[in-house]
């Protein structure tokens, strides 16, 4: 039924025709309400004639109605016409219900609607018939003849149903067939055969509402019955209904009949049609929709459009996301055909702008040219489409990573022009570089690899297809950090442009190379002074939000993808979490502000200084936890810890979204292997907040200095294997599987391979230190794990896990982590007898 | 905590087996079971004693006899998966059949568990009713299959058939797989298969399940020696890392051959082991050359011995008291009230248990109760790991005629026994 009731909207939809306004209101409650009741009691009321009429005119039924019209416009279309028209009526369901209410409405429309509606009609019979349209011939031959097969297919279906549908005038409809043409009687007749045939076809309608399936036909068909029952009304009801029906030799109001089909469909179509190119078929038919309503042009060019698309499909994959996506490209750029190139829209996207103001005026023609995806396949060729379409289903991420193979040369690539663009381009505004950047991105990566980049969206919703790309190639670490070093690396010697005084400059916070150092953007002013003398090392100092208007902030964090907080120090807080996790912690912030507050910072700093020396972990487990600890939104966001990259918990990539997060641990892999370079002097900045040192401080110190202390072996307590377990807030649960799953697949995928997991177990259980006993004179020592397995002692998994994720892994300067069931499978793959604890227990 | 629970566990249990049961009236009737005394476990089954699984309680079966044994478990729990993977083959991750499954639903602990963990609650309700009423050949099969799988195949297990009849079922089915047993699991043939040429067949035959030792009587030899060449105040040195060893500090491996002095680091003998069998990615060895005298040696014996040594105090200085004043006691062990070390529930099902070894039982002396009968240690030791406990077990009335000085009520081995009962 929903399709029904579309359908009439469709064809009349008052939206786009102001004029047909008034009407729809009244068709819809009919439509609603019942279709057979109001037939009955409807029609008779209408033209008495016609009741008494019926009889002997059924017998045409559709047919010589139809055979009519054709004959009166054109002599030529009959037989194919009528083989056309006879399904249309048959498999629209909704015609003969819309038609019986429009009826008893008509009078009151008739005036204004009459002319439109009789164009529209006109219009549609155009395209019925293939000879007397003057418009768009080529295509419309095909279409035609494609609609002819289908008629046929669907004329030899059809009578069953008649039959079996219509119980009263069985007798009647199932003998006229068979002489449809001979009858082209006279207008009395004609009309009375009108309404027998929408009598009928309701009652087929509502039988056939069962087993329905959408035609390819539709769509035109049903604009047709409107016109025929419009142009009724517009005559003196009945009687001109027939008569007036045809080519009207008007032009087609193309823009009219666009705009209703347009209109019509509304929200629910256009879900369903997503990428015409996907449907080379449909495409087809779209095209002559176009080519007889629209301007030639248009036509044209989006039949080059279709058949391009065909070709590009079958190299490219298509994602779902890039399938959805690419109706909003659609809609602000120019119509189809950049739809049709989505993965090229990266490039349009520059573009986007000017074509913006350009679809406004064309509008309606634009509506024309998407008009096509409303027409509905008939199943074998949508079957057909559907072998044909090149469809992967799997994460985008996915996809992705197969097709860029050669990651690491792109991504050397991408710094490696990063850095020069970065010198040129240091002095214009974020945005203009954004842009810029965008498209010289895109020619790197128009590769099918940027599938992401066509959903990122720019705050202001536009594309920015930039972020991917930074996902993938930019240094992991900080963009702007990479940014700053950089130009002094280089010797080229411009100093970074901090000065862009602008806050939004420092919106776009993403990764890629072109945008990194936009946020250091906003403290420049302030400490112009000193970036001018310790520019050529300067860390972008963390921007000082506090001197931010609320406005500001709240923007600033828009631009980290999370929603405005209310509270300012929220805001803050938030922001400078961000920027500190864009810019890695353990490096610059932490430097920076332990050395402006040595007091507050004292913990933290030394923890880092201590850990980091020895290896990188520590800081980076302290960065994760206070991205754990953070409050509020961060701190759900963060908490999904990704995989072993914490350090670069990037929030603003988080927020990309999680798939990306194995090309983040990627980047963050290769970069730490490639970067050793960062030994970096920090620039101070006036920066006067304790940044999240805090909470460095109250956290990070139990487990840095577990470790210090292991190193040292100078564990003055014996230190219980799981004693820490309680203490570490990243006490390994079940939830974390997933995370281990995605660390795991990353591992396997990262340029530079990690030992075997199982392999580090294995070795952490061997490097555990044997615990010294002191406490328990004649009681034994605790054995170590090592020793417990020897011994045959059941392992209890989660005691053990969270060993190995506490300390043991972090003995063989293991980040990742790994759930019981892993060291379960792990345990029996060696034999070890392991156990859950029982539940009892744990109560 | 878990220095309180898992650390101070019992000592690897002096025998724990399971077994596959087979009524002698209806020789289609099987049952699969552990438990760490089969003698007393038949006698359960068989009515004798109270404590049988119901599924073998009806008189048209009995009496059952144990065809097979497998034996070998180095804890409960290892037997318990055993036997829950064994009973339920198509649930066992072991089974190569899941094995896949398992992993791609890597680390789903849900699933995991139901591999092997016997859980008590969702295992019953699950598999309740549920008894495949499987042939002897399809169970034969399945031993065979886990003896291989990744996770049983490094225990160090042995199989010991009963019966001729079973027996040759086995080797028609060893003959049909075309993988073949790792080369540790023995095969013990017992009762009247015939006697086959197997190098340790002989010593370790026992004819009848009833003669099985399920107690360290055979260690006692070994523990006694290893307790005074520990005792040696002098100078002791790792035979491997020449290191220094404070016997009470360092976990100590001794060889077992009555004849060789020879003592180790635990981590060192392994080490040294797995490094001569090529097997540096194992954890655990399986069974090794001395370094001293070169004689092949169980890792699993010494594995025994060092645990009774190092935390089965108590037992070992009863075997070493026993050592002392030989093995006459006055039999009959009466009721116990001395609070033991360990659980008095333990204790009292220990008691019980005693009598039906007939061994000897002090009167008053707690250690002399505990070490008379080793299989109340087994379960007092699994009971902290064990994931099935049964409540039986703490809620077994204690006056239970302890006063009896033959068992009367034992516990249940196997919490699967009642709802598993096959054939």
């Amino acid at each position: 039924m929903a399709t029904t009731t579309e359908v009439w909207i469709l064809s009349s939809s008052p939206e786009h025709n102001p004029v047909r306004t008034p009407a729809p209101p009244a068709y819809d409650p009919e439509k609603l309400f019942g279709l057979s009741p109001i037939d009955t009691s409807i029609t008779p009321l209408q033209s008495p004639s016609e009741l008494f009429q019926p009889p002997t005119h059924s017998r045409f039924f559709k047919v010589g109605k139809q055979a009519d019209e054709p004959g009166r416009k054109k002599v030529n279309k009959t037989p194919n016409t009528s083989t056309n028209d006879e399904p249309v009526v048959l498999t629209v369901d909704g015609e003969p219900v819309a038609d019986k209410p429009r009826r008893r409405g008509r009078p009151k429309k008739a005036p204004t609607k009459a002319p439109e509606e009789s164009e529209t009609v006109a219009s549609k019979k155009k395209a019925a018939s293939k000879k007397s349209t003057t418009g768009a011939p080529k295509k419309r031959t095909e279409t035609t003849t494609k609609r002819t097969t289908s008629a046929n297919r669907t004329i030899s279906g059809r009578v069953a149903k008649a039959g079996s549908s219509q119980p009263k005038e069985a007798k009647e409809q199932d003998k006229p067939p068979s002489t449809p043409r001979a009858s082209s009687a006279p207008k009395d007749t004609k009309e009375a055969l009108d309404w027998e045939q929408d009598g009928l076809q309701l009652e087929q309608a509502m039988t056939r509402r069962l087993d329905w399936t959408p035609t390819q036909n539709k769509t035109k068909r049903i604009i047709e019955l409107d016109g025929r029952s419009r142009s009724d009304d517009n005559g003196s009801g009945f009687g001109n209904l027939l008569s007036e029906y045809g080519f009207s030799g008007t032009a087609t109001p193309t823009s009219d009949y666009v705009a209703s089909e347009n209109g019509g469909p509304t929200k629910r179509r256009r879900i369903e049609l997503v990428d015409p190119g996907i449907y080379p078929a449909t495409k087809q038919s779209a095209v002559d929709v176009n080519g007889k309503d629209n301007t030639e042009d248009e036509s044209h060019h989006s039949t080059s459009d279709a058949q391009k698309k065909p070709k590009k499909r079958a190299t490219k994959f298509t994602t779902l996301t890039a399938r959805v996506t690419a109706k909003y490209i659609n809609e602000s750029a120019e119509s189809s055909s950049i739809v049709d190139k989505e993965t090229v829209a990266i490039e349009g996207n520059s573009t986007t702008k000017s074509r913006g103001s350009r679809s406004k005026k064309k509008g309606q023609q634009s509506l024309k040219s998407r008009e096509p995806e409303f027409v509905v396949l008939s199943p074998e060729e949508a079957a057909k489409s559907f072998e044909n379409q090149e469809l992967i289903f799997g994460t985008c991420s996915q996809l992705e990573r197969e097709d860029s193979p050669a990651t690491i040369r792109e991504l050397q690539a991408a710094i490696h022009e990063s850095e020069q663009s970065m010198v040129s381009d240091a002095n214009r505004r974020p945005y203009q570089k954004l842009s810029k950047g965008t498209s010289s991105a895109v020619s790197r990566f128009t590769g099918s690899g940027n599938l992401w980049s066509v959903a990122s969206r720019d705050v202001d919703g536009s594309l920015m297809q930039v972020e991917v790309v930074d996902l993938v190639d930019s240094p992991d670490r900080s963009g702007p950090v990479a940014l700053g070093e950089q130009p002094s690396n280089d010797s080229r010697g411009s100093p970074i442009q901090n000065d862009t005084p602008e806050p939004e400059a420092t919106s776009t916070i993403s990764n890629d190379p072109s945008i990194l150092f936009t946020q250091t953007t906003q403290t420049e002013n302030k400490r112009a002074e000193n970036a001018t003398s310790q520019v050529s090392k300067s860390h972008t100092p963390m921007p000082q939000y506090s001197g931010f208007t609320d406005a500001q902030l709240s923007k600033q964090i828009a631009k980290y993808g999370f929603k405005p907080l209310k509270g300012r120090k929220k805001m803050i807080e938030l922001l400078q979490k961000c920027w500190e996790s864009q810019n890695g912690t353990s490096s610059g912030p932490t430097d920076e502000t332990a050395q402006q507050h040595p007091s507050a910072n004292s913990v933290s700093e030394s923890v880092s200084s201590q850990s980091k020396p020895s290896n990188t972990t520590t800081g980076r487990r302290t960065a994760r936890k206070t991205n754990t600890n953070s409050k509020g939104k961060p701190q759900s966001r963060a908490s999904k810890p990704t995989a072993e990259d914490s350090t670069a918990v990037d929030t603003s990539r988080e927020r990309t979204s999680l798939p990306p997060s194995t090309s983040l641990d990627k980047a963050t892999r290769t970069t730490i292997g490639q970067t050793p370079r960062k030994t970096p002097t920090f620039s101070f900045a006036d920066v006067e907040e304790i940044e999240d040192s805090e909470d460095e401080a109250i956290l990070s110190p139990s487990r840095p200095q577990n470790r210090f202390l292991q190193h040292t072996t100078t564990i003055p307590n014996p230190s219980l294997p799981t004693s820490h377990a309680p203490s570490t807030p990243t006490r390994l649960t079940s939830k974390n599987i997933s995370t281990h799953v995605t660390a795991t697949s990353t591992t396997t995928e990262t340029p530079l391979p990690l030992p075997n997991l199982s392999n580090q177990i294995a070795a952490a259980i061997r490097a555990q230190p044997q615990s010294t006993t002191s406490s328990k004179p004649h009681k034994r020592r605790i054995p170590t794990w090592h020793e417990k397995i020897l011994m045959y002692d059941p392992i209890p998994l989660e005691d053990f896990t969270t060993w190995l994720n506490t300390e043991g892994l972090s003995l063989v300067n293991e980040n990742r982590e790994v759930n019981a069931g892993f060291v379960r499978r792990w345990c029996e793959s060696k034999g070890i007898c392991c156990c859950y604890r029982p539940k009892k227990k744990e109560n | 905590m878990e220095d309180a629970e898992v650390d101070p566990t019992k000592p690897i249990p002096a025998f724990y087996c399971c077994y596959l049961l087979r009524s002698t009236k209806q020789r289609t009737s099987l049952y699969i079971g552990s438990t760490p005394h089969p003698a007393r476990r038949l006698a359960q089954h068989n009515g004798d004693s109270k404590g049988g699984a119901r599924k073998t309680a009806k008189d048209d079966k009995r009496p059952w006899e144990m065809v097979l044994l497998v034996e070998g478990f180095t804890s409960r729990v290892a037997a318990l998966q055993f036997e829950w993977a064994w009973q339920n083959p198509k649930m066992s991750s072991q089974h190569p059949a899941n094995r896949h499954q398992l992993e791609l639903g890597a680390g789903d602990e849900a699933q995991g568990s139901s591999g092997t963990q016997p859980n008590a609650e969702t295992g019953k309700a699950k598999h309740r009713g549920r008894g495949s009423r499987r042939s002897l050949k399809a169970h034969l099969e399945d031993l065979h299959l886990f003896l291989r799988s990744t996770y049983f195949s490094k225990w160090p297990l042995k199989v010991r058939f009963f019966n001729a009849d079973v027996y040759q079922l086995w080797t028609s089915w060893c003959d049909r797989v075309d993988s073949l047993l790792p080369d540790h699991v023995r095969i013990i043939l017992d009762g009247d298969c015939p006697k086959d040429h197997l190098p340790w067949e002989d010593d370790s035959r026992v004819q009848r399940v009833d003669h099985i030792k399920a107690d360290y009587s055979h260690i006692h030899d070994y523990v006694e020696k290893s307790h005074f060449l520990l005792d040696d105040p002098s100078d002791l040195r790792c035979k491997v890392c020449q290191a220094r060893i404070i016997p009470s500090e360092d976990l100590v491996v001794v060889c077992p051959q009555a004849n060789c002095y020879c003592i180790s680091h635990l981590l060192c003998l392994s080490s040294r082991i797995l490094d001569s069998a090529r097997e540096p990615d194992q954890l655990v060895p399986i069974d090794g050359n001395c370094p001293l005298c070169d004689k092949v040696i169980q890792w699993s014996t010494m594995m025994q011995e060092l645990s009774l040594r190092s935390r089965g105090c108590n037992e070992s200085r009863k075997i070493l008291r026993k050592a002392k004043k030989g093995r006459g006691r006055t039999p009959g062990a009466i009721h116990e009230t001395s609070a033991a070390d360990r659980g008095s529930a333990v204790e009292e099902a220990g008691t019980r248990a005693a009598g039906v070894e007939s061994s000897t039982v002090g009167v008053s002396d707690s250690f002399d109760m505990n070490c008379s009968d080793d299989a109340s240690l087994d379960e007092n030791w699994t009971e902290s790991l064990d994931i099935d406990i049964e409540p039986d077990l703490l809620d077994r009335p204690r006056t239970h005629n302890t006063g009896t000085s033959r068992v009367e009520i034992v516990i249940d081995d196997s919490d699967c026994d009642e709802m598993e009962e096959l054939g």
